[in-house]
């Protein structure tokens, strides 16, 4: 196996909110290979974006620890934790929201250079950023321009050069493709392969589209409220999933294939239970229609299935299941 | 009136007047929607999809007007009602939903409420326990866990999935003959997404209701529509039986849209992209809309810009190259 880049031991991340505590990201560990795409996938409020965050450190966790490239997180100082930061960096999934109108694209993209004090000649700074400019499909001459004067797709390259401008070693894409139209999202997932295979980065790539997952990564991790049920190669989990929420939530996807429909097949029913007040035991319980006694009783341990695949579930799927 | 157009759509064209100019947002489509049938309307933002679905109903913002052509539904052709015959044919044999339900319902007022003022206004119910019963009934058939409790609750309480539950009752609570369906699942998570695309589909069987569906989503106008118009920059481009379209998408832009998605069944090596980005609707491109960003794109698509036609099987395309080959042999 490749070199470990980043590992995820126990991760625990409590918010406190009136009503009670959300658990957002319950005992999470995994590790992250150099040069690999890892997606976590998941719907809305699984935690997934959460971990993104508290695997950069932007969050702090509750309890557990996060490895990069064999250093503790949590044991840094502010100092050393900055210089580490150069090597992770985060894309983030609203264009709009994530670039200051007020900073021409120029600035934007050099900002980080500034804060980290490198290149500090302004004209090696600035032919540093046209260049990367160029290559991420901005033109230079758009130095000077503002972010309202560029559409969803654009903003999404810019945001995306700064992230690359410190040459960082991993990078967490957070939807990064989600708010973009078909014909651009295909752009950009192949300029993010591109820059992949041109740099080695390693991506975490956060998405809750299934199809985008299955295209860009090599391994997947499906989360559900705050824990990961299922981890393994993409091609595995897609098409022999172990855990009964992956294959639901991979067979809701609509197909865009008119012979594909799924008009028999059984759907997941019910909806996601409250964060604040989860099920015992498996929390995909309430809504699997393969939950025994015991899924209420006990939380199901990850367990390893071979082949870089493990499944945190009691009754995992066999193989005349998947038919 | 012919029975195979429930609605019928004449070479219709809605224009805004915008800072920067006169805005063509929807520019002279024609389609119709039979009784039951599943219409999918596909394209990108700002391919005036969305725009057509209001000129329907008479939602126009005030800067906007339908400046030409005939919207004939039921028989009556809308543009000549008075806004009051409008109205009341909104809600009651035309009725609409919308992606976010939380914009789309009243945070102060109960659920049931809402409901129940449908029914009273349009006069399907006379006293408020009717209207209560009915409404109880039409959750259950919408799927609501526990209608009688949710009668009485407000839209912040309920889930995303429940709140377009609601939004579904209460078009389909008076029976309408078209209800318009404007993004409806694009912004639920995938599993409830599934659960609302049966609904739709069950809905529309059982009640014979025609759908008009909007959605910029591939996978679901495959799964519920009977027919699709694709379209791009104000106008259809190609328009055909599904199972047709997505066997035999003849339009570059169809074409490139299909090719540009990842899929679920197998890694790809590298996806298909359309180069570019839509033409500016105030500066649109001479010819064909799409021929800035078209592989196949010649002189002739630069000047003319070309006509609708079809090339067997009900199926229509909107350019030189591809379907005159195809038509030629």
């Amino acid at each position: 196996m490749a070199d470990v880049l980043m590992q995820a031991e126990h991760l625990h991340k409590e918010f406190h909110v009136p009503g009670g505590v959300v658990s957002a990201v319950s005992d999470v560990s995994l590790t992250l290979y150099k040069g690999e795409t890892l997606a976590l996938v998941g719907e809305s409020g699984c935690g997934k974006s959460t971990l993104g965050r508290v695997l950069l450190n932007l969050i702090e966790p509750s309890s557990g620890k996060v490895v990069f490239d064999g250093q503790d997180l949590s044991t840094l100082s502010a100092r050393e934790m900055r210089s580490i930061r150069r090597r992770m960096q985060i894309i983030f999934q609203d264009p709009f929201a994530s670039l200051d109108p007020r900073m021409t694209v120029g600035q934007i993209i050099e900002e980080p250079l500034k804060i980290h004090g490198l290149m500090p000649d302004r004209a090696e700074r600035r032919a540093f950023v046209c260049h990367l400019m160029e290559r991420i499909g901005i033109r230079p001459e758009y130095y000077t321009r503002s972010p309202h004067q560029f559409s969803g797709g654009q903003r999404q390259r810019i945001g995306i050069a700064r992230a690359l401008v410190l040459n960082p070693d991993l990078v967490v894409c957070d939807e990064p493709v989600s708010a973009l139209d078909v014909s651009i999202q295909a752009q950009i997932l192949n300029l993010l392969q591109d820059l992949q295979a041109e740099r080695g980065l390693t991506y975490l790539f956060i998405s809750h589209d299934l199809s985008v997952v299955r295209y860009i990564s090599q391994r997947v991790c499906v989360m559900f409220l705050g824990c990961v049920c299922e981890t393994g190669p993409s091609e595995a989990v897609y098409t022999h999933p172990l855990h009964p929420y992956s294959r639901f939530l991979l067979d809701a996807v609509p197909q865009p294939d008119p012979e594909l429909r799924k008009e028999d097949r059984d759907l997941l029913q019910g909806e996601i239970p409250s964060p604040i007040a989860p099920p015992s035991g498996c929390r995909f319980r309430t809504r699997c229609p393969y939950a025994q006694p015991i899924c209420a009783q006990q939380r199901p341990e990850m367990k390893d299935y071979g082949n870089g695949r493990a499944c945190a579930c009691f009754f995992p799927l066999t193989e005349d299941q998947h038919e | 009136m012919n029975d195979t157009e429930l609605l019928k759509i004449e070479d219709l064209q809605t224009s805004f007047q915008t800072k920067r100019g006169v805005v063509r947002a929807v520019d002279g489509v024609s389609f119709s929607i039979a009784p039951g049938e599943t219409l999918g309307i596909v394209g990108e933002s700002g391919c005036g999809k969305s725009m057509t679905a209001l000129s329907v109903m008479g939602l126009l913002e005030k800067n906007g007007k339908v400046t030409r052509g005939s919207i004939v539904f039921d028989g009556q052709d809308l543009l000549a009602l008075s806004s009051r015959q409008r109205r009341s044919m909104c809600g009651d044999k035309l009725s609409m939903i919308f992606q976010e339900p939380m914009t789309s319902l009243n945070p102060v007022q109960t659920v049931g409420h809402q409901v129940r003022e449908t029914l009273m206004v349009h006069g399907q119910v006379k006293t408020r326990d009717d209207a209560k019963a009915r409404i109880i009934d039409l959750f259950r058939q919408v799927g609501i866990p526990d209608p009688e409790r949710r009668y009485n609750s407000y839209p912040h309480q309920l889930s995303g999935g429940l709140r377009q539950r609601v939004m579904i009752a209460m078009a389909m609570a008076c029976e309408p003959k078209l209800l318009i369906a404007d993004e409806p699942t694009t912004a639920l998570d995938v599993t409830i997404e599934a659960q609302i695309l049966h609904l739709m589909r069950k809905l529309s069987r059982e009640h014979n209701t025609a759908v008009m569906m909007i959605t910029h989503n591939l996978g679901v106008v495959a799964e519920i529509c009977d027919r699709v118009c694709v379209m791009y920059a104000g106008k259809i481009v190609e328009q055909a039986e599904v199972h047709e379209l997505f066997r035999n998408p003849i339009h570059p832009y169809t074409n490139g849209l299909l090719r540009s998605l990842p899929k679920m069944q197998s890694g790809q090596e590298r996806l298909y992209n359309i180069r570019g980005m839509i033409p500016d609707l105030v500066n649109m491109p001479a010819g064909c809309r799409f021929a800035p960003r078209c592989d196949h794109a010649c002189a002739r698509c630069r000047e003319d810009e070309p006509q609708l036609i079809d090339v067997g099987n009900n199926h229509l395309v909107r350019c030189f190259c591809r379907g005159e080959e195809d038509r030629h042999g």
